[in-house]
């Protein structure tokens, strides 16, 4: 699955350590749902869309 | 055993940080206060308290390991991780199964004692789980 994480963590200025303690995940989760081989649950796609202020549907990409 | 060990410490509140370094010691320290106690008192048998001993000493280790690597800092409930526990106990439950399986026929044949066959089964249960967390964290997680 595509998603826009690496993106919008960059528009954010976001690391991906920041990121994953604002979700409550390791960093290598995040590494992994960047390159798109994780496939994250719906909990933590929103958490993840909720930190960047968008919808679900326009952060990850089915 | 690691994976059993992470979901039962698993944190129900996102973002909350646990400090695996200290559960593992006192576990560790329990273990062997129970094993030295069964050692103490029940000397005839000394194949339960070696294991919890063991055990013990393991934890200890794993905790020390964590400390080094400075893991304790790190969420408790990663999915990711939690899956990956899941589906390594999962396929190492069923290794050990087919391998329970040979073993039965083996000793129809050339007979092994009990002892062996627990020991054997133990250590492939461990190191099949840790094969499969080794495997299933460089491979991809779809599910």
């Amino acid at each position: 699955m595509k998603n826009r994480i690496k993106e919008l963590r960059a528009k954010f200025n976001l690391t991906q350590e920041e990121l994953a303690k604002r979700v409550g995940v390791r960093r290598e989760t995040i590494v992994f749902m960047e390159q798109g081989k994780y496939n994250p649950s719906l909990q933590l796609a929103h958490d993840v869309a909720k930190v960047f202020k968008e919808k679900i549907e326009d952060v990850f990409i089915f | 055993m690691l994976g059993i060990y992470n979901i039962m410490l698993e944190i129900p509140n996102k973002g909350v940080y646990m400090k695996k370094f200290e559960k593992l010691i006192m576990f560790g320290v329990i273990a062997l206060i129970i094993g030295i106690f069964l050692e103490i008192y029940f000397p005839n048998d000394d194949f339960i308290p070696i294991n919890i001993i063991s055990f013990g000493s393991a934890m200890i280790c794993i905790a020390i390991m964590f400390k080094v690597f400075k893991r304790d800092q790190e969420p408790a409930k990663d999915e990711r991780i939690i899956k990956i526990n899941h589906m390594s106990l999962a396929n190492s439950w069923w290794l050990t199964y087919v391998v329970i399986a040979i073993l039965y026929w083996v000793n129809r044949y050339y007979p092994m004692t009990a002892d062996s066959i627990l020991g054997l089964v133990m250590f492939f249960m461990v190191v099949t789980y840790a094969i499969f967390v080794m495997y299933f964290n460089r491979k991809e997680v779809s599910y």
